[in-house]
């Protein structure tokens, strides 16, 4: 975000892989294809973007290492690159605790290239062990997840609320419609897609810790049905702006105003429904 | 403006010369229409940008006149700490710092996440607005916006006045900002009060250089004891701005003449005096009249308008526009290039230590500092504080010029300078009770640091007086707990910042 870009996380990713393949085929004699992944220690990545933020690249391995194990899947082996010593990251357990798998190896930079090959041994090996119950998501990362994607919920609905308010004032003929509320928008856009995937993708995680809590049947029908809703709104959208008439009045109008309100209940129904999630996992974290 | 090529509608487009907002926010889509809807009339134009990765360029591109900014953005949650929007916030204060920045949020209390970004307060916050029926929510957030812009452009304009004057970023710098601007645009009287060597007499020069007035900016400090010498600067003052320091040591003739000046703008009989005054002092106005010090009609036409200065231990958000501010200067006067780099611990030191110097000692700490680094960069190490700390007599007592000698210093070092049965009846005789406070506190301080000691009431006692009777030994203690009590401390609170 606020780093240079010729810092370019991912490309130098693929750089260090293509090195390192080459370089432990060369030295280990094996053809096979390696399934490895490369972080950085300050770099937050997913693989399509990459961001700088403190113990960003254990992050990201932790979330990788979460989410494959909720779906039993095995995570892929990951290397970690960064500045510090190993002795230095003891005093960080938190923030590195993605290193409790032995399928993720911590490397400085300045690693020489008998160490190098012998931390992908290691990694390959450690990767067929199986991932450790405390690097699963527990209550905590789950109901920050869906605090996050409540927050969109209700900021969405707010500004919902907002157009909607005003298209009532033009149906009664108070005002004259702005033309930023007839461009398109996105329902979802791709930042909030990934943020919901992972959501879901935690819910084998909160079945587990919270089987009361149900499954996110209720939530993913309702992001559904706001989605449809979205769908029709800028249809309706569309529909108005490639109407010859500049006034914004008359039924076109009237049928904005229902669809708003379809949303704005489908996003009513996903808010309470990432509560109700949130108070299972508070009574079940509270009974065990 | 950020509008469809393809939309339609006879929308009053805004003027060509309104107020240009850059939104920055994930939903900037859907919230972009009801602010364009309802503010660009108001004379706002606003652009968007939902990816906070692009922002910077954005901001770079279209230098505009405020922020609005978000603070969370997809995947916040996976990292505690920071927020995206509040690392933005930093760099934005960085690389842009002439550029106002609301942060435009949901209700604080509302958020369950953590709000590290808070730590050094922005130029503003707003909730975003509920997009009321009734769109009370307008004027607000057009206020809000205005009030962000003008605070900026104030900051500038101050920070152009004099390079010393740092506004800062605190809630309380920026109350202060109001205030000096709205004295400014009038003509009250003003009284400054604050600690010595938080900005006093640079906060009375910027009013009188914002105000616009022609004629010149006269400093008296009211402790120069040649009256002659006082009514000639009043006399100078005419057409301009009179600042006098220390009011509470005004001389009685002087008061008399002051009282027709704070009551009507005149001097004597000339009816074309017409002064802006402006006091300062470290007492309460209403304890300088219950003691007599000052008529209470003077207090009164004085305490017009207050504008009270915090200390730089209420000031800990400033410390890194403070301490880049002084790396500067110390680099250009020392002829180095250190960085102005704050590190989390360097920080950490700064603000662990009480500031009783206030920005001078802040000043003179930073400079020592580049001066003794022997790297690019300033270490904790390399900070070396006055661990005496608070509370020093001598800054607690209000003196900006550093050319007058401190009294209270001058009054200690001739108390250590007499036999032991003398100084109980030195202390006896500085009749003002603040002083004689501020000389005591000061003689124990010294005496805790020549002794390494603690110093109890004994130890005292036998230190200002011949002490060979249970009466005696009663009555000194009695005259010590009754100063330090003047100033709201005890033996034993003294010992704990030792």
């Amino acid at each position: 975000m606020s780093y240079p870009s010729y810092f370019q996380a991912n490309e130098l990713a693929r750089t260090y892989r293509k090195h390192i393949m080459a370089l432990f085929q060369a030295m280990s004699g094996e053809n096979r294809k390696l399934r490895l992944l490369i972080r950085f220690c300050h770099w937050y990545s997913n693989g399509e973007s990459s961001e700088y933020r403190l113990w960003g690249g254990f992050r990201s391995v932790l979330d990788t290492v979460q989410i494959s194990s909720a779906k039993c899947e095995s995570p892929p082996p990951t290397l970690i690159f960064g500045l510090h010593s190993p002795e230095q990251l003891e005093k960080f357990p938190d923030e590195t605790k993605a290193l409790k798998w032995p399928g993720v190896q911590y490397l400085r930079y300045d690693v020489d290239d008998i160490e190098l090959v012998k931390a992908v041994k290691n990694c390959l090996q450690g990767s067929t062990e199986p991932v450790p119950e405390c690097l699963f998501a527990t209550v905590k990362d789950i109901k920050r997840l869906s605090s996050e994607i409540r927050h969109w919920l209700e900021g969405r609905q707010k500004n919902t609320n907002g157009s909607l308010y005003d298209f009532e004032a033009a149906e009664r003929g108070e005002i004259r419609l702005h033309p930023n509320h007839l461009d398109p928008v996105l329902a979802i856009s791709s930042e909030h897609q990934a943020m919901l995937e992972r959501f879901e993708a935690l819910e084998p995680h909160i079945l587990r810790l919270a089987p009361e809590a149900g499954e996110l049947k209720t939530f993913s029908a309702a992001i559904e049905n706001f989605q449809s809703h979205w769908q029709e709104l800028e249809t309706a959208k569309e529909s108005l702006r490639n109407t010859p008439s500049t006034d914004f009045s008359g039924p076109a109008v009237s049928q904005m105003i229902k669809v708003l309100e379809r949303v704005h209940d489908a996003l009513e129904t996903a808010i309470v429904a990432t509560q109700e999630l949130d108070n299972g996992l508070t009574r079940s974290s509270e009974t065990n | 403006m950020t509008t469809s090529p393809k939309a339609k509608g006879s929308h009053v487009e805004p003027a060509a010369s309104s107020t240009s907002v850059l939104l920055i926010d994930d939903e900037a889509d859907t919230l972009l229409p009801p602010l364009a809807q309802w503010l660009e009339p108001r004379g706002f134009a606003f652009q968007k940008e939902t990816n906070a990765t692009q922002a910077l360029d954005k901001i770079n591109s279209s230098q505009p006149d405020l922020i609005l900014l978000d603070l969370h953005f997809p995947g916040d949650d996976q990292l505690g700490g920071q927020t995206t929007g509040g690392r933005l916030l930093t760099e934005i204060r960085r690389r842009f710092p002439s550029i106002p920045v609301l942060v435009f949020t949901v209700r604080l209390e509302q958020l369950d996440i953590p709000l590290e970004a808070f730590e050094e307060p922005p130029h503003g916050q707003y909730a975003k607005p509920d997009f009321s029926r009734d769109r009370a929510w307008v004027k607000d957030l057009a206020d809000a916006m205005l009030r962000a812009i003008d605070a900026a452009s104030f900051s500038i304009n101050l920070d152009s006045i004099n390079s010393e004057f740092r506004v800062g970023e605190t809630k309380e710098m920026r109350d202060v900002v109001g205030l000096v601007r709205m004295a400014a645009e009038n003509e009250l009287n003003v009284t400054i009060y604050g600690e010595s060597n938080t900005g006093k007499q640079l906060v009375a020069k910027s009013i009188h250089f914002l105000s616009g007035r022609t004629g010149p900016f006269q400093y008296l400090n009211s402790r120069d004891a040649d009256c002659n010498a006082q009514e000639n600067v009043l006399q100078e003052a005419k057409g301009g701005t009179l600042y006098l320091d220390s009011i509470q040591h005004l001389a009685m003739p002087l008061q008399k003449q002051l009282l027709k000046v704070a009551a009507d703008g005149r001097l004597g009989r000339s009816n074309d005096y017409n002064v802006r005054l402006i006091v300062s002092t470290n007492h309460s106005l209403n304890d300088l009249v219950a003691d007599e010090v000052l008529p209470a009609n003077l207090a009164q036409d004085l305490a017009v308008l207050l504008i009270t200065l915090p200390p730089l231990r209420q000031r800990q958000g400033d410390f890194p526009t403070l301490f880049e501010h002084f790396v500067n200067l110390a680099n250009e006067r020392l002829n180095k290039h250190v960085q102005v780099t704050l590190r989390p611990e360097t920080l950490k030191k700064l603000r662990g230590h009480n500031w009783p110097g206030n920005i001078r000692e802040l000043e003179t700490t930073i400079t020592r500092a580049v001066a003794i680094t022997e790297s690019n960069i300033i270490l904790p190490d390399d900070i070396q504080l006055d661990e005496r700390g608070w509370p020093s007599p001598v800054l607690e007592d209000s003196q900006d010029s550093e050319a007058v000698p401190n009294p209270v210093m001058v009054l200690t070092d001739q108390l250590e300078r007499l036999d032991k049965d003398q100084r109980y009846r030195f202390l006896l005789d500085q009749r003002d009770m603040d002083f004689r406070a501020s000389v005591l506190i000061e003689f124990i301080c010294r005496l805790r640091q020549q002794t390494g000691e603690r110093v109890s009431h004994a130890v005292l006692a036998g230190a200002i007086h011949q002490v060979n009777r249970t009466t005696d030994y009663d009555t000194v203690r009695q005259f010590v707990c009754t100063a330090l009590k003047h100033k709201g401390l005890t033996l034993t609170k003294l010992e704990c910042n030792f």
